[in-house]
């Protein structure tokens, strides 16, 4: 990814439902997920994905659920800690095709318009 | 469900994210409920970061403040989950982007790449002229006149009014005249009350079948016809339909017939003669992906929106629209009395329908279902999947939906990213 380029809000939102499409996530698995999967050209932050993933649930996108970890440490808490797992909808899988249908009429619209990728110059030469 | 993993997270973080979290908690402005969720997903993802990067070698201390940096000011973030949690209502509005506005505008509403973009989420379906709305509402609404002007001509009537709310008076007498609204006609109106401006404006044209249209600007009180200011005041907004469109969508199976049936609602019940679809030249449509592009004069944006968020609350709610007769309805009287102002029309709940003129449009009582939507037939959310990456099911988490759902509005500036240390496990999602 360009160094000035940063995902808009739409874009991101496209990134959380696909890889919550391929499998149920945690916020914090997803943000690894999406570094994964773009080799660390996208880089969530928290600050910016857990509002988002309730934004997400609340336009029933995605729906979650809790889970207790229970931990083995000795002396912890019996009770354990809470972890809340996020898995694409119906809806959301709708919402995702058409995010992306739009997105690829956009780039084959906007490809037009691009200058030669200075390597594909040089191979031509 | 409960499952057990190595925790390798030191006793000491406790305090530390705990002060955190509490000073988080205190900033947001959410339910009790929501409160809690948030706290506990915010904790967990606190300790596994700070585990994480513990296991690379890093120290307690460091990891604690490097995981806590990385959710950014906590005043922020306690904003961001505030506004989801305020913007459940707003969605119904939400993501209008203003993207230029003025005659100058792009032929068509496919791509507008460069305008100015929303801050933030938001109603900002429109944008006039910010100090003609001021303006409109603080002179003509606050200044009163008690008038007689039995036998005045309407040019001297509109100097009279102009000098009472101390603004010069400018009129646009071609358009006028083009329009049959002669500056030397009579007027006959007498009020034995002082009455706002505003009002006085209305009377003299309403009833005296003069039908011009005013502006406050900058001063000025400006006197021409609607269509002069509407072509004058047209803009180009985007809304969000992809909700809409998905309840459509899911009663046709046809994507094409689901945006031209959106589109025809809009250019059925907004200013059906204005639109280019109907022979109209002063506002156009497009619905590309879940946007539609609406480029049209200021004050058709709102019964626009208003009909949105009809849509968008049945959608929300997956319940079925207002049963024939029951109140929703939009007004649009106000603005056909007060046509000579900037200010949108009212919008709301009301029983019952407005006053005779055919300003209201019933929804649900006289549109019926508009398109044929049985909520019942829409399938349900927590349907299995089909997907054979999902986990299996003895380590997916059980479906359900949280009590803690919290939302956030359309937040549509750049999103912050930043470094993200690489990790052993590079991918604790996977189970």
């Amino acid at each position: 990814m360009p160094p000035n380029v940063k995902p808009q809000r739409e874009s991101l939102e496209i990134v959380v439902l696909s890889v919550l499409s391929e499998e149920p996530l945690y916020g914090y698995a997803i943000i690894k997920r999406v570094a994964n999967r773009s080799e660390d050209a996208i880089r969530l932050t928290a600050g910016v994905l857990y509002p988002l993933l309730h934004e997400l649930e609340a336009a029933r996108l995605i729906e979650s659920s809790w889970e207790t970890v229970r931990s083995d440490r000795a002396g912890e808490s019996s009770a354990g800690r809470k972890r809340k797992w996020y898995q694409i909808t119906a809806k959301g899988r709708r919402r995702l095709d058409q995010r992306a249908s739009a997105l690829r009429a956009f780039q084959s619209m906007i490809e037009a318009f691009l200058p030669p990728h200075p390597a594909d110059e040089e191979a031509t030469t | 469900m409960t499952t057990a993993e190595l925790d390798v997270t030191p006793n000491s973080t406790n305090d530390s994210i705990d002060s955190w979290l509490t000073v988080l908690v205190r900033l947001l402005d959410v339910s009790s409920n929501q409160r809690d969720a948030i706290r506990d997903e915010i904790e967990a993802h606190l300790r596994e970061r700070v585990r994480d990067l513990m296991i690379t070698g890093r120290s307690e201390t460091d990891s604690i403040r490097t995981a806590i940096s990385e959710l950014g000011e906590v005043a922020d973030l306690a904003r961001r989950f505030s506004h989801a949690s305020k913007s459940r209502t707003r969605r119904t509005i939400m993501n209008a982007a203003v993207l230029a506005f003025g005659a100058i505008s792009v032929a068509t509403a496919t791509v507008f790449m460069g305008g100015p973009q929303p801050t933030h989420s938001g109603i900002a379906i429109y944008q006039s002229t910010p100090a003609d709305k001021a303006d409109a509402t603080s002179t003509l609404d606050d200044k009163t006149a008690k008038v007689n002007f039995e036998g005045k001509s309407l040019e001297d009537v509109l100097r009279f009014l102009a000098a009472s709310a101390d603004l010069d008076l400018v009129i646009d007498r071609n358009a006028l005249d083009q329009t049959g609204v002669h500056l030397d006609e009579q007027v006959k109106l007498t009020l034995s009350k002082p009455q706002p401006i505003s009002q006085i404006l209305k009377l003299v044209s309403e009833h005296g079948e003069m039908p011009f249209a005013w502006r406050v600007t900058g001063g000025m009180l400006e006197v021409s016809t609607s269509d002069v200011f509407d072509r004058r005041e047209i803009v180009l907004a985007s809304f969000d339909v992809s909700d809409v469109l998905d309840l459509i969508w899911q009663t046709t199976d046809d994507m094409d017939e689901a945006t031209g049936r959106l589109e025809s609602l809009m250019t059925e019940y907004v200013e059906p003669d204005a639109w280019n679809a109907n022979g109209g030249d002063l506002a156009t449509m497009q619905i590309v992906g879940g946007k539609m592009f609406v480029k049209a004069p200021a004050r058709f944006h709102e019964p626009i929106q208003w009909i949105l968020g009809q849509l968008e609350e049945n959608a929300a709610d997956q319940a079925a629209l207002p049963a024939a007769g029951s109140g929703l309805i939009y007004s649009d009287s106000r603005r056909r009395y007060d046509r000579g102002r900037s200010l949108a029309p009212t919008t709301g709940r009301a029983t019952p329908a407005p006053t005779s003129g055919g300003g209201a449009v019933p929804f649900g009582g006289a549109l019926g279902d508009p398109f044929g939507a049985a909520p019942e037939s829409r399938p349900p959310v927590d349907e299995p999947s089909a997907d054979p990456l999902v986990a299996p099911a003895t380590t997916r988490p059980a479906r359900g939906r949280s009590s803690a759902a919290g939302s956030t509005g359309r937040d549509s500036s750049p999103a912050p990213v930043q470094p993200l240390p690489s990790t052993p496990d590079s991918d604790p999602g996977k189970r």
